[in-house]
């Protein structure tokens, strides 16, 4: 009954406006990056061209070459990780819909499969877009191309120190585009947990104005921006983009991430149980 | 809910202005003129007026943020009315559009107190770290600098209500925000068109001038005052303060215009613009 529920919720949240708003601006953003390396990078020899996961909209290794999508993405997405299914929750509350379903599914069991309903739309909807542009590089650019947008030779020692401050390195040096779709699914993984912070938020807290939803993600993701503001370039980024974009040649620290994904996870999981003993009416 | 919105005016004013201040005023030898700590205030690293760089995007962006969160707070200023009781708020006020624009000036009060407290909070936590001495042509800055942003936070906030009023408060923030943050990548457009275009096309700044959010940033403007150009030194010769103060103040009354057609024709009994219902 509980998987039953949640992948109905899910097939009704990947249906709502606010996730095909996402998705589509996310699958506009990947075409258009998609075209664009397309006629930046045609005809060129294979020796000189940059590997095809290198150039993706979601490596941040494009910065040094021209990163405007790339900016784009990491600018909007504060605001778009709250659209799939943030707002859930609280529609179905103002909309009085969560009743008939808590009377059929009970309470807690009705908001924890919202809460995994959530993560997964968001999570769907953050990668399905990466993924296809995974595939449409493979099948529009040379495989065997191994450039770096850096220009720094394989045995250049930067690029070396550069490529152990992947999250994976091992991994991006056995199979790149292995390690390119991880990354990917990683960065859906967190933006899953996102939207799922925030549903989870507002199972706790009732707020009367959607709008106040989108608060808690938009300032925590800058608060990581802000916090790195004038930190020396050797010192392990706290900045969300740096560590979740692929390809990310800054110092981090993994156990970081891994503790704030935790802990949002471990949070939402406690405000929905927490809420769940609430009386519905 | 008056003194509600007056303490979130107040907090995100002096607090945005104490952390702007704290992560972007950065004079090198200890002492910082106005006109510097504005420009740095506004994108500009040191005495470098802001670039296209991804760093410095962002860091922009950030600057933005009080302003968003303003946007945010008094994005459900006039929307409110729409949500619950509207009938009964309406019956009362017969003349909606008056009732409109008498709302729209104390919003407009509420978002030139929040750029004063911004501002002011930036410069005294400046003045409190380092030596903070006033220039001719800081003083002429302080002006537009005040002027600019408090006109353009005005009308994205007021925009953010009449999306909200069309389509409920999340998507009114959301367009909002995003149509900002699309100004601010298409900064980037000037600089692909001149390393790609085989400097055929030498923009020079030409689109940056008509990009609305480019008009915050004051170290890309120039002046017909000497002493006030003098100090900002901008890289580009086409934008200039007069115009970017009359493209913002256009655009406060377009939006002002275009408000008051929505809110007299927004149809009360039709649905609660939050739930739909």
């Amino acid at each position: 009954m509980f998987f039953r529920s949640t992948l109905t919720q899910i097939s009704f949240l990947l249906r709502r406006k606010g996730a095909l708003a996402a998705f589509y601006i996310l699958l506009f953003m990947v075409l258009s990056n998609f075209i664009g390396n397309v006629l930046a990078f045609q005809g060129l020899d294979v020796i000189q061209m940059y590997h095809p996961m290198k150039i993706l909209l979601l490596s941040y290794n494009r910065i040094n070459y021209n990163a405007d999508m790339t900016i784009l993405l990491t600018q909007l997405f504060p605001i778009l990780v709250t659209c799939p299914a943030g707002f859930a929750l609280a529609k179905e509350y103002q909309l009085g819909t969560d009743v008939m379903i808590v009377s059929r599914l009970g309470q807690r069991r009705y908001r924890m499969s919202k809460l995994l309903a959530a993560f997964v739309t968001t999570f769907v909807v953050f990668t399905v877009p990466f993924m296809l542009e995974i595939f449409l590089n493979c099948i529009s650019f040379p495989l065997n191309a191994a450039g770096d947008l850096t220009n720094w030779g394989y045995y250049d020692s930067a690029y070396r120190t550069a490529v152990g401050n992947y999250y994976m390195w091992r991994l991006f040096v056995r199979a790149p585009y292995l390690y390119a779709v991880a990354g990917t699914l990683l960065f859906g993984f967190a933006a899953g947990i996102f939207g799922a912070f925030t549903m989870a938020l507002s199972s706790l807290i009732k707020i009367k104005y959607n709008a106040f939803l989108f608060l808690p993600v938009f300032a925590l993701l800058n608060l990581s921006v802000i916090l790195s503001v004038g930190n020396p370039a050797n010192m392990v980024s706290l900045r969300w983009d740096e560590n979740l974009l692929l390809f990310s040649e800054v110092p981090k620290n993994g156990w970081i991430l891994a503790t704030v994904l935790f802990v949002m996870a471990a949070s939402s999981v406690g405000m929905v149980w927490k809420s769940g003993g609430k009386d519905c009416l | 809910m008056i003194r509600y919105r007056l303490r979130m005016l107040f907090l995100t004013g002096v607090l945005g202005g104490i952390s702007l201040s704290v992560l972007y005023i950065n004079p090198y030898g200890g002492e910082i003129s106005l006109s510097e700590a504005l420009l740095q205030l506004s994108g500009s690293r040191g005495d470098f007026p802001m670039g296209f760089a991804m760093t410095e995007m962002v860091s922009f962006s950030l600057r933005l943020l009080p302003a968003y969160l303003f946007e945010l707070f008094f994005g459900i200023m006039l929307y409110r009315h729409f949500c619950t009781a509207s009938i009964y708020i309406f019956s009362r006020y017969p003349k909606r559009v008056r009732w409109y624009f008498r709302e729209c000036l104390a919003l407009g009060g509420g978002a030139l107190l929040f750029q004063v407290l911004l501002v002011g909070a930036a410069l005294v936590t400046a003045a409190l770290r380092y030596r903070l001495y006033i220039d001719a042509g800081g003083l002429l800055l302080g002006l537009y600098a005040l002027a600019i942003p408090a006109l353009w936070t005005y009308g994205a906030t007021l925009a953010v209500n009449l999306v909200a009023v069309k389509a409920g408060s999340s998507a009114g923030f959301g367009v909002v925000a995003g149509f900002q943050t699309v100004c601010i990548v298409l900064f980037g457009l000037e600089d692909t068109l001149r390393r790609y275009g085989d400097m055929v096309i030498e923009p020079e700044g030409k689109l940056l001038r008509f990009n609305p959010m480019a008009s915050l940033v004051m170290g890309w403007h120039t002046s017909g005052i000497e002493v006030l150009d003098r100090a900002v030194h901008a890289p580009y010769r086409t934008m200039d303060f007069n115009h970017s103060l009359a493209l913002c103040l256009a655009l406060c009354l377009g939006i002002l215009l275009a408000g008051a057609w929505i809110i007299q024709r927004h149809e009360l009994l039709k649905a609660d613009s939050e739930t739909g219902v």
